[in-house]
Formats: structure tokens, sequence, C-alpha cells
């Protein structure tokens, strides 16, 4: 056998080899989630009495994930983040949690159930039960919470604007299954005194929020919906629309303003001083995985994950339309022999790459099979074309079909998050393509004959959570949730809104049927190790 | 007329291609007017055609701001050329699509590439107007010395501002904020349109209300005082009427200069 023969034999072992320690490195990752004992060491309760270093390590399934505050060590004591300001015992950290991506994770919720049950201020009846009704200290009575990370959030109808005046909607909304019995109940429901709709969706990250709340956003334009994005006041910025599931709250302020209330059941709400402290912590704390299990430090070799970079970033920068690198951190894992590896077509011809990466000869076999996988998940997410159909405002704006990449819609730089603003119906929690939720409320909505329908769904709709329409009122935005930033996901299981991937695969599998992609069993777990370096 | 000369001023502004096309020295060609269910050829750099009379046209290739729709038939109004042809179809050039708000599940059709478009060309590419003006403001235009009329074209049936329409918007606006204006006369219009058989399809009433409101509140959204912005609603257009086509779906911005 000629020397190059040889060559070509030994790189082919060195493939077959990599790709079963990834395979078993993927499995392992697997095992790991449902072996490892959840504990409350890394809680934060409310009123706790601490100093959060300014860059502290948590651990999470696959790795572990940094808070690293900008401004130095925060001292909870006092502080109107970490205190419980309200008359039920919780404060913002009790549902945004620093171990878990400012986030909240099923597994920290079930290990703080275990550890104290009801008497954990975070299983609070107001929107930490099913419906504040029921029985509290039963299991079942928080079950949405415990199973799905799932918040009730109580929006009225019909719908206020931001002056308080009743929004005419344009559709009737009827209660078709109510699983909860919140949405049918005398107190609570939609047919009280003072009606309600109640939806339950997951906390968003409390962290990176200058890519939330950008100070400059991209346009004066919704660009998809054609309207001028609204003043903020305060500063005298057009705002993003980026912040909460539905983009209710305009401002972070008010957002907070609102959770004091609500969550926390803080008469008045926070007062201006206690507002301008969380707005300045929420400004300076940034969150991501900073470790993989199987493939170490994700600052390394030629990479530079992590909370810092989020710091030195700058916000709503797209990245997909310009091709722009969507995340410049993970750019120098790419090189040529992996971009020639790639078996799909990508939407346009890839850049050129490096021949090798820093230090890559010097690769643990693990790790080097990882940062290959995370660097191939990053082409596919950022390359990889696939027809996107029947998502409104996407297709409206762009053609339905397109053909485009997952960076379509996740196209602000860094954070995966969408610059026009982010609010899409992907079809999470509208049927027929929504994951079945047999425990969630069902609405049908009917939309009036004179209103424009919704473009792909017409006038008859049935859905868990009518998302952008619960706040305006039209019928053509049944299902538009803003897209969360992808960052800390390692730290933050469930994931969607709605809570309906219950892990990383989850949510590749529903695109995957969703879009027809066609993805194999490696493109799956390629996709996932990307996500979860973030 | 004021209108076409200040599109004029506006395409130096604006110049997307269809637009500066569109007031490049007209090619001959013929007027086209129909509805059909668009068609997606599913090609390297994707491109839409429709089928009207026997005759298979091109719509266009990947488009920000209108595009054509699966799962809506589309009203296509332009100037077909039958010696030019994109992915299969006659050109139509200028074209304006309206896809139309009603589901209908007829139009599904993604056909198979075919070898009939060109391969090259990024898909990424957003118009350079829009890059442009990333985060950036359109310069402050020139205080109006008189009277002025405008108009902004909608979709048909359509309440939306595209990406055009919202740059139009933006200039009038600040055009307005930078003279010596006393009222805004924001007039909304439903019309309707013939087409190459002799019908006429008619605008839902309801919408020239909408399209009033839309750039009414965009208006003031942008700085033009509330209190001098008066909205109204045109009388549908009497049967029979001869304004046809895109200029009778209109919304019409009249600009009134305080005396001086
Ligand atoms: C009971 C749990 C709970 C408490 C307490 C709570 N939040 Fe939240 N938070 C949520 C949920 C749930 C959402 C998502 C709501 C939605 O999308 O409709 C959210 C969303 C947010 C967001 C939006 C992030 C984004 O990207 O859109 C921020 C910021 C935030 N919370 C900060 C705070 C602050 C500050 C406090 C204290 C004043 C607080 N939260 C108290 C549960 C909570
Ligand atoms: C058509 C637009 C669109 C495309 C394409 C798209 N996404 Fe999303 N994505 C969304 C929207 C909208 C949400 C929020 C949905 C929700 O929360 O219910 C979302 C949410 C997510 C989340 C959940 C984040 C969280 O914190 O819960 C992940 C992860 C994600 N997308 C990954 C991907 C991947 C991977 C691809 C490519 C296979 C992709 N997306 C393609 C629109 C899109």
């Amino acid at each position: 056998m000629g020397e190059s023969g040889a060559r070509v034999m030994l790189a082919a072992a060195t493939a077959l080899f990599v790709a079963s320690v990834a395979a078993r490195a993927s499995h392992r990752a697997n095992d790991r989630v449902a072996t490892s004992a959840p504990t409350t060491d890394n809680i934060i309760p409310a009123g706790a009495d601490r100093i959060l270093s300014a860059y502290a390590t948590f651990p999470n399934p696959t790795g572990t994930l940094a808070v690293f505050n900008a401004d130095g060590p925060v001292a909870t004591r006092g502080h109107p983040f970490f205190e419980p300001l309200g008359r039920n015992g919780r404060a913002c950290v009790t549902c945004h949690q620093p171990a878990d991506a400012m986030s909240l994770s099923v597994r920290s919720i079930r290990a703080r159930w275990a550890a104290a049950g009801p008497k954990d201020s975070l299983f609070a009846a107001v929107d930490g039960a099913n419906c504040p009704n029921l029985p509290v200290g039963q299991r079942s009575s928080h079950s949405l919470l415990l199973d799905k990370g799932l918040f009730r959030i109580p929006l009225p109808w019909p719908p206020r604007d931001p002056a308080g005046r009743a929004i005419s909607p344009e559709f009737d909304i009827t209660v078709v299954s109510d699983p909860t019995g919140c949405n049918t109940d005398r107190v609570y429901g939609l047919k009280s005194s003072n009606p309600h709709i109640s939806v339950f969706r997951r906390p968003r990250m409390a962290a990176n929020m200058k890519y939330v709340e950008p100070e400059r956003p991209l346009s004066l334009w919704h660009i998809r919906t054609g309207e001028v994005r609204p003043l903020d006041p305060a500063t005298g910025h057009r705002l993003g629309g980026n912040v909460m599931s539905d983009g209710r709250a305009p401002t972070l302020i008010a957002q907070m303003v609102d959770a004091s209330r609500t969550h926390m059941a803080m008469k008045g709400g926070l007062s201006p001083a206690q507002q301008t402290q969380v707005r300045k912590f929420l400004f300076q704390v940034y969150a991501a995985q900073v470790t993989d299990r199987a493939g170490g430090r994700l600052d390394t070799g030629g990479a530079y994950l992590g909370p810092r970079a989020l710091r030195d970033g700058k916000p709503a920068v797209v990245g997909a339309y310009s091709a722009r690198p969507m995340f410049p951190e993970i750019e120098g894992w790419v090189t040529q022999r992996i971009a020639s590896s790639i078996k799909w077509i990508p939407l346009v011809k890839l850049p050129p790459f490096p021949a090798t990466r820093a230090g890559e000869a010097s690769e643990a076999p693990a790790q080097r099979a990882f940062r290959d996988s995370v660097a191939r998940g990053y082409l596919s997410f950022m390359y990889r074309q696939f027809l996107i159909r029947n998502v409104a405002d996407l297709n409206a704006f762009i053609g339905n079909p397109v053909k485009q990449t997952c960076a379509a819609c996740h196209n602000m730089v860094q954070t995966g998050m969408d610059v026009a603003p982010g609010y899409l119906d992907l079809g999470t929690t509208t049927y027929p393509t929504a994951t079945p939720a047999p425990d969630l409320p069902l609405f049908r909505i009917d939309c009036h004959k004179d209103t424009p329908p919704h473009p792909y769904l017409g006038r008859e709709i049935y859905t868990t959570d009518p998302g952008r329409a619960l706040i305006t009122g039209r019928c053509a935005d049944v299902g538009k949730v803003v897209i969360q930033q992808m960052r800390g996901l390692a730290a933050r299981a469930p994931y969607f809104a709605g809570g309906s991937a219950q892990d990383l695969r989850a949510v590749v599998n529903f695109y995957d049927t969703r879009f027809r992609i066609g993805y194999t069993q490696d493109e799956i777990t390629d996709l996932v190790n990307f996500m979860g370096a973030l | 007329m004021v209108a076409r000369k200040w599109m004029a001023t506006l395409g130096v502004v604006i110049s997307t291609p269809a637009l500066a096309q569109s007031l490049a020295a007209p090619s001959p060609g013929r007027p086209v007017s129909f509805v059909a269910c668009p068609e997606f050829r599913n090609t390297a750099r994707q491109c839409w055609l429709a089928e009207s009379g026997g005759k298979t046209y091109y719509i266009g290739a990947f488009r920000i701001g209108t595009p054509p729709q699966l799962l809506h038939k589309v009203l296509v109004e332009g100037v077909a050329h039958d010696d030019q042809s994109s992915c299969g179809g006659i050109n139509i050039d200028p074209v304006q699509i309206s896809p139309l708000p009603e589901l209908d599940f007829s139009c599904d059709a993604v056909l198979p590439d075919n070898g009939t478009a060109p391969r090259e060309g990024s898909l990424f590419d957003l118009p350079p107007e829009v890059l442009a003006r990333n985060g950036g403001d359109v310069p402050t235009p020139p205080p109006l010395t008189k009277n002025m009329a405008f108009a902004v074209t909608l979709d048909f049936d359509r309440t939306v501002l595209n990406l055009v329409n919202q740059a139009k918007v933006e200039l009038i606006a600040r055009t307005i904020m930078a003279s010596p204006v006393a009222r805004v006369i924001v007039t909304g219009h439903a019309g309707q349109s013939r087409l190459d058989d002799g019908s006429v399809m008619r605008e839902a009433p309801e919408v020239a209300a909408r399209r009033m409101a839309v750039v009414r509140d965009a208006l003031i959204a942008i700085g033009v005082p509330e209190k001098i912005v008066d909205g109204r609603i045109a009388d549908s257009l009497p049967e029979g009427s001869s304004v046809l086509g895109p200029e009778s779906r209109e919304v019409t911005i009249d600009v009134v200069l305080a005396r001086p």
C-alpha cells in the first residue's frame, strides 16, 4: 500500500472513530438528562443574602453556563430583582434564575417542588398553578408548571390599547376545551365579570437585554406589517418590539412594572428608583453556555462563545440576509474540510473557510468530533435550504413558499432573534401544525367576515394560544409568537413559548415535520450540538 | 401631473429595480390584467409563474414586499413582452402583484426544477434601499412651497404598506414635517380593476377606511402632528367608472400649506 493509500485508510478510520465517539457522546448526553439527580443547590431564593460574582458558572445537563455581570459582583440583599417586594413572597429571581440562563428549566422547577413543594413561592396560586381556584399543594394543581415549565398568563378580553381603552376585536373566541378549568371559571374565565383569557407560557431569558431592547432598532418600520415602530417616550428611540412572546409590553420598564404587579402581587408595582435599578441590572447581565461535557471549553480553538462576547457584540445587526456570520463566535471552528463534507444543498455558495482551526492537531478525538459537529450544525442553520411555507407574516413578505434557511427567521447576529421584529405564526400554537397538547386550553377563533383573514388559516382557527392576536385583536395575528433569543438553551429546557418541545431534538423534529426538510439523524445531532453550545 | 413628477423624485430615493424600470423609456408590450393561481418553480433561484389565456407568464423571482402566495390567487397587472421570457414564462414588466386575501386551496403548485431559471444570484439580498437605511433615516426633504397632492397605491383588496410604500409614506411625512402645513387630508379609496376577459373586479368597500387609517396612523407615528391630519373615505366608485386598475386603489394625501 502506498503512502497516500495508507493516509486515506487512516483518515477513514479516524472519521469512523470520531463518528462513533460523537454518537456515544450524544447518547451519553441523553442518559445524563435522564439520570443526573436535579438539585436546588444553585437556586437563589427570593430575599437571599448572596453575592452573585462577576463571572459565575453553573452546571447543566450538557455542560456549564456562565452568567457574567459586566458591572461587577451583585449583592442580592436589598436589590429589587432579588427581594420579595410583593405579597406572595416572590422576586424576579424566583422565575429568572442565573443557573437556568435567567429563565427557568423544568428540571429545577421539579427539584424545587421535591424540596419544598408548594411552600416555594414559585408555585403561588396566582400563576404558578393551572388556575388559582385549584387546591393548593396538590401536584395536579401545578401540572403545567411541573410538566412543561408554564406559567399562567391571564390577559384581558377584549384587549386594551396602550391608553387602556377596549379594542374591538376582529374575531370571536370560544373555549373548546378547558383542562385547567380557568377559562370557563366564574371568577377567572372568559365569561366572568372581569373577562380574561388564560394562556400558559415559558419565562423568557432576563439577560442579554441589549439585544432584546436595542437602543437603536433597525428602521422606522416594522417592515413586514408595514406599521411604524412606536416611540419609547423615555428615550425617544423607536422600539424593537421583541419583548415578551406577544410583544404586549412595548418596553422593558412596562414589562417589569407589569411583572411586579401580576407575578409578584406588588401593589402599585416597582417604584421608579427600583425600575431604574432593575433595568440597569438587566442590561449588564449576560448569559451563555461556556463548556460542553464532551467538547470542553467553547471559547478555545478559534471559537469565542460565552457571555463576554455578548457584552462586546452589537445589537440588532442582521446576519442572514446580508450573509454576515450569524454567530461569529463559532466561525473559527469551521474549516474547509467541514464545509466540503456537507451533503445538503446550501442556499448560496459557501464562503471559503481556512484549512485548519487553531490547535486542531492537538484536539482529543471527542473534542474534535464535537467541534466538527457544532460547525456542521452552524452551517446547516445558516445555509441549509428548505421551503418555508404558511408562516404569517414571513411568507407574505418574501413569498409563500420561500426557499430559505433557519436564519431567515432567526436573523439577528449573536442571538438568533428576529430583527423585523419577531412575531411570526410558526405554527407552534395553531393547529394543524401544533404538537397536540391535551393539557392546554383549546380556543376556536372565528374571524368576522369583513376583516382580513389569517393568510394561511383563514377565518376559523384552532389554537392553544392566540399569541399576538390577544393584544391586537386582529385575526391575521392569531398564533404569532415573538422569537426568543437562542442563548443559554442547554440550561433552560423545554422550548417554544408553550413548552411544546421537551428538548432540542424535539425542536429540530418540529421543523423537520413542519417544513418537510428531511434531516438525517446525524444532521439533527449536529443542530442539537450547535444550539446546545450557544 | 403632480403625482408623476413626484414619483420621479422618489425614484432617485428608493430606486427599486421594478420602479426604476417602470420609469425608464417603455418598451412596446401589451397590457395584461388577470387573476390566476401563482405557481412556484423550485429552481435554484426560485421563480413564480402564472397562467392566463393559454399562456404562461413569468411574474418574478425571490421578491420582498408583496410576493405571490400559494393558497391565494393573485391579481397580476402589467405589461407583457411576448419576445422576452424567463423561467419558461413570458415576462411581464412592470408587474404589479396583488395576492387576494381569501384562501384558495386549489393554488398549491410547486413545480420541480427544470433548468429554466438562472442558477446564479443571491437569495440573501435585501433591496439596497433597505440595507442602506439600516438604522438610518431618510434625509430631510426640502420644504414645500405650494400645496401638493401625493398618492400611495396599494395592492388589490389589501391594506398593508409594502416596502416601497413604506419608503413613500416616510418621505411624504418628512416633507410635511419640513413644511409650514395647515392641513393634511388623507383619503382612502376602494377601487376596481378590469381584467383581460372584460370583467371588472371591485375591491371590498371597507378597505377604503382601513387604508386611510393605515396611512394616517403612519404619518402621525412618524411625527406629523395629529391635530392637522384629517382622515376621509372616498365615496365608492360608481358602477361603470372609467377609473380602472391600480390608480383606483390609492390613498391620496392632500397637503395644504398655512398662509404666510
Ligand atoms: C412568576 C414568574 C415570574 C416572575 C416573578 C417574573 N417573571 Fe419575568 N417572565 C415570566 C414569564 C412567564 C415571561 C414570559 C411572558 C410572555 O412571554 O408572555 C417573562 C418575561 C420576562 C422578560 C421578557 C424577556 C424577553 O426576551 O421577552 C423579562 C425581561 C422579564 N420577564 C423580567 C422580569 C423582571 C424584571 C421581573 C421582576 C420585576 C420578573 N420578570 C418577574 C415569569 C416571571
Ligand atoms: C419561519 C420562521 C422560522 C424558521 C425558518 C425557524 N424558526 Fe425557530 N422559531 C421561530 C419562531 C416564531 C419561534 C418562537 C416559537 C414559539 O416560541 O412558539 C422559534 C423558536 C425557536 C427555538 C426556541 C427557543 C426557545 O427559547 O424556546 C429554537 C431553538 C429554534 N427556533 C430553532 C430553529 C432551528 C434549528 C431552525 C431551522 C431548522 C429554525 N428555528 C427555523 C421561527 C422560525
